[in-house]
């Protein structure tokens, strides 16, 4: 009687809040409300890895349903009061060999088909894309290695509000696996990750890719998956990293190539534009400083380092009057968008507002140039004003 | 097992004779493996239920999602120490505790080989679980990096761990002083006639934990001591800036930590040999077999330890070998499986609490040995590494395969103990609410791990609720349930309950059942001899 | 115990002792690379 409520009370506490929760909803990318087994992976990776799970799931339970239904039976027909004279055996060669060998032959065909899975899971050569993913106490970096997005890097934060972790507000969907910067990728593509931390130990893991990997501070460690769907997949860190080890989740965008393309761009842009503010007035000697060192990287190459260029295909900065001597407005123009038919490029992706203003007032304080001339300083504001 | 009788030789061995002492001192200086055995049990049955408390505060704060309780720091706090004390407080002595009651007794020998040196092994123990207790109250609390304890996260930590450390090491000292006396007590002890292959499985599982212990315990004592230097005295182990490697830490840890989980097996699969054949009316089916096949496990835990080290990024060959070999230790082990399911077969059954719990403990632990079996491959470990399918395994295990081994002997043995029949209305409460209430705990963590939700977190996605709430009620339904084991243990203690005879037990076996019940304070003073 | 069987006692025990050092001995010589 006393067990019945127990299992009556239990049972209500149950229901209850299976009501409660009645309303969550499956996680988009994530895992589905009740879920039991794996999630069904977009990588063939993952589906390998539920496949192997699956097989080994049967046999033991095959085995298991044998072993116990024996034993089930010798607890009916053999208690005492059913069979009360004990046998006397207490060992047999014959069946002992056999429950020794079967099972070890049963162990080894277990192994096979998750052999070939071990040794796809380690092979990351020929990856189409490699992104650098580095663990912090409590966030993710990443930064795209090659492609198109090639340079871009930023931190991927737990985006979800401090009042939802408090109870101060409903829990969203995504509760704890939403980011502010998630890593994009395109799809179909093998992607590499290459990890590392900064600190201490983390692990990236996104289940439905079937990755996880530690990443060590002060090694590099890799993996790879090939995303054959569009959509948003999440992950959570998976190694003890101190407080926060529950906050830091992983969000992929996978994406097709020319979304990704389109992407990284406006990445690139943003990250250039970002790094300096436009709007900010400079010194002249600061702008002559920063400018110097940009004329180094990309302009020397072809105006010489004493402005003298290589004329006629390369015209001299130094006693300029056409552009570098003049009202601003050409030198901006042709530093921004390039001289058509000639070999002078267009320098507005690659260079920001700041950067051309320091470029440009660098070329009219430099050399003979001194002195002599209108606007010798350019403001960042000022090439902006005419992108 | 064959049985065994007993004939008294008259000459006498040189035993002083001496006053018994009374009161404190009794306890204090005791050298009697008898006393020192029940200390053992004592302490670790109050470190399982400090292990417990912490459980269940981890358990509360999981109950929903969100933080409500404890801030993430503390949770990881409670969830690492859980795991310190019930490994070192709880599961070892309790073990150390059967060997120190039962060795001597089953092998007719008067007590251990070094009485005085037992008395330190004991009494070590409260000293190492007050650095553990004490260490929440330090500035910065316990040490919250998991009972690993991975470098560098470890080096973060502040004097908690430190104080976990010399936990760590006062406790270890504990156990490699044990096992020296458990060795050669078993080695140069027994009585005349009793020969190897005639001892009590319980003292071949033990002799064997033994050797492990000493293999492995001093290599953790070099593992916490090198992450002692790095902390304070400028050592760079596991800093690899300075040329040091944070997974040196996992592999000397883990070669210490593989071995470990069979040491808290080994002692149990003895208990299980010793309770079947008994209420079988049956002898143990098999006996050169299990003998050989706990060797087998053994030696082969030493081989296998990389494999909770799947995803640190290990050469292709490395994760092959671990996988092969953690695959091959399923085979001993079923065969163990097998051999008591046959001692069973065709025997006369009979279905008192020591039984239910021995049944119920092969049954548990071999859900945890085909979940063990299924993360020994790689790839799905790859997947379930870190999260809460491994907490599953490990509890199916530990829990229901060592601690219900040890109720499986605690009730056997009550009434050599205690000279009474403890209370078995009670018993079967205690084991039928501990079984259903285990599974219903540790059951839907099989799902929250395949579903993704990584260990260690104090907070969740929200979908994980369901099985969360189902394993929070759980847990408090068992915790409470072992304050039913207490209450019948103590009554039997204080001399309530059915007087016991010698013979306990219809179908059992031992020298240990030739003796009266209680166990006279002084037993085989005179060797028996053994046909 | 008569003397003899504490005598063969303390001899196992010595055998184990001495194990058990040089384990740990060489558990520090195989991670050197860290002292210092």
């Amino acid at each position: 009687m006393k067990t019945l409520r127990r299992f009556l009370g239990t049972g209500a506490l149950l229901a209850w809040s299976c009501i409660a929760s009645a309303q969550v909803e499956d996680m988009p990318g994530g895992p589905r409300v009740n879920q039991l087994n794996l999630p069904d992976g977009v990588t063939e990776i993952a589906r390998d890895i539920e496949w192997l799970h699956w097989m080994l799931l049967s046999v033991c339970a095959a085995i298991f349903i044998g072993v116990f239904g024996t034993m089930v039976y010798s607890i009916i027909m053999h208690r005492k009061s059913r069979h009360p004279t004990p046998a006397k055996f207490h060992e047999h060669i014959g069946v002992e060999i056999a429950w020794t060998v079967i099972p070890f032959i049963i162990v080894i065909a277990m192994a096979l088909p998750a052999t070939r899975t071990v040794v796809a899971m380690k092979d990351t050569t020929s990856a189409d894309l490699t992104v650098k993913v580095t663990g912090y106490q409590w966030k993710w970096g990443y930064e795209y290695v090659d492609g198109p997005a090639a340079g871009v890097n930023f931190l991927s934060n737990l985006s979800t509000p401090r009042d939802q972790i408090e109870g101060n507000a409903p829990k969203g969907t995504t509760y704890l696996m939403e980011v502010d910067n998630p890593l994009v990728v395109p799809v179909d593509k093998k992607v590499r990750i290459v990890l590392t931390s900064n600190d201490v130990i983390h692990a990236w893991m996104v289940p439905h890719f079937g990755v996880k990997q530690d990443a060590m501070p002060g090694f590099l460690r890799d993996t790879w998956f090939r995303a054959e769907e569009i959509g948003t997949f999440r992950g959570q860190c998976a190694e003890l990293c101190g407080r926060d080890h529950a906050f830091m989740p992983i969000v992929v965008d996978v994406v097709s190539q020319e979304d990704f393309d389109a992407w990284a761009a406006s990445q690139k842009q943003a990250m250039a534009q970002a790094s300096d503010d436009p709007s900010k007035v400079w010194e002249a000697d600061e702008l002559i400083a920063r400018g110097e060192s940009v004329y180094g990287t990309h302009c020397v190459a072809c105006h010489q380092a004493n402005g003298q260029g290589m004329p006629p295909v390369f015209p001299a900065l130094d006693g300029d009057t056409e552009y570098v001597l003049a009202p601003m407005e050409q030198q901006i123009l042709t530093v921004l968008n390039g001289h058509p038919g000639t070999a002078m490029a267009a320098f507005r992706d690659q260079l920001n507002d700041t950067e051309i203003a320091a470029v440009i007032t660098y070329t009219r304080n430099a050399w003979s140039n001194a002195g002599k001339g209108e606007d010798p300083v350019v403001q960042p504001a000022d090439v902006l004003a005419l992108r | 097992m064959s049985s065994v009788t007993v004939d008294h030789i008259p000459a006498s061995e040189g035993h002083v004779e001496h006053e018994r002492p009374t009161g404190w001192r009794r306890w204090v200086f005791a050298t009697n493996h008898k006393d020192i055995g029940t200390m053992y049990l004592l302490f670790s049955f109050f470190m399982l239920l400090e292990g417990g408390v912490l459980a269940l505060l981890v358990r509360t704060e999981l109950f929903s999602p969100g933080l409500q309780f404890f801030q993430p720091e503390l949770f990881n706090q409670f969830t690492t120490m859980h795991g310190l004390i019930m490994i070192f407080g709880a599961i070892m002595p309790a073990f150390v505790g059967f060997a120190n009651w039962m060795i001597p007794l089953q092998i007719g020998a008067s007590d251990m080989a070094f009485a005085r040196m037992n008395n330190l092994s004991f009494w070590l123990l409260p000293v190492g679980a007050t650095l553990f207790t004490v260490s929440f109250f330090v500035p910065g609390g316990a040490n919250a990096a998991g009972w690993t304890m991975y470098a560098p996260l470890s080096l973060q930590m502040g004097p908690g761990m430190d104080f976990a450390i010399f936990g760590v090491h006062i406790l270890g000292a504990s156990s490699i002083m044990g096992a020296i006396n458990i060795i050669v007590t078993v080695l140069n002890m027994r009585a005349p006639g009793m020969t190897m292959m005639k001892m009590p499985l319980f003292c071949w599982t033990w002799l064997i934990t033994a050797y492990l212990l000493l293999a492995i315990m001093p290599v953790l004592a070099a593992a916490v001591t090198m992450l002692l230097t790095d902390r304070h005295f400028g050592t760079t182990f596991f800093n690899a800036a300075a040329g040091g490697d944070p997974v040196l830490y996992q592999h000397v840890f883990w070669f210490f930590g593989h071995p470990e989980v069979y040491v808290m097996i080994l002692p149990a699969f003895g208990i299980i040999s010793a309770v079947v054949p008994a209420f079988s009316r049956k002898p143990l089916f098999g006996y050169a077999s299990m003998v050989y096949a706990t060797a087998a496990i053994a030696i082969l835990s030493f081989l296998v330890w990389a494999h909770h080290m799947f995803t640190t990024g290990m050469p292709v060959t490395a994760q092959l070998y671990f996988m092969y070999a953690t695959m091959l230790i399923a085979i001993p082990t079923g065969v163990k499986i097998f051999n008591w399911v046959a001692t069973m077969w065709r025997g006369s059954l009979t279905f008192e609490t020591p039984m239910l719990f021995a049944i119920a403990f092969i049954f548990v632990f071999t859900i945890g040995g085909f979940t063990g079996l299924i993360i020994a491959v790689a790839p799905i470990d790859i997947a379930v590494h870190d999260t809460y399918y491994i907490i599953a395994h490990f509890h199916y295990v530990m829990v229901a395969g060592s601690l219900f081994g040890m109720y499986a002997g605690a009730y056997y043995w009550i009434p050599k103990w205690t000279g009474r029949m403890y209370n078995e209305r009670l018993g079967k409460w205690h084991f039928w609410n501990s079984i259903i209430s285990f599974n219903v705990t540790f059951f839907p963590m099989h799902f929250l791990g395949l579903a993704g939700m990584p260990r260690r977190y104090a907070d969740y996605a929200v979908q994980f609720t369901d099985f969360n709430v189902i394993a929070s009620i759980g847990a408090f339904w068992f915790g409470f349930s072992q304050l039913i084991f207490l209450y019948l243990a103590v009554k039997a203690w204080r001399g309530h309950g059915q007087p016991a005879a010698a013979q306990s037990w219809e179908g059992a076996q031992g020298l240990e059942w030739t003796i009266p019940s209680p166990a006279p304070w002084h037993t085989f003073e005179t060797p028996p001899v053994v046909k | 115990m008569t003397p003899e069987q504490r005598r063969k006692n303390r001899r196992t025990a010595i055998i184990l002792v001495i194990f058990v050092i040089a384990l740990v001995a060489w558990t520090f010589w195989r991670a050197r690379n860290g002292i210092g």
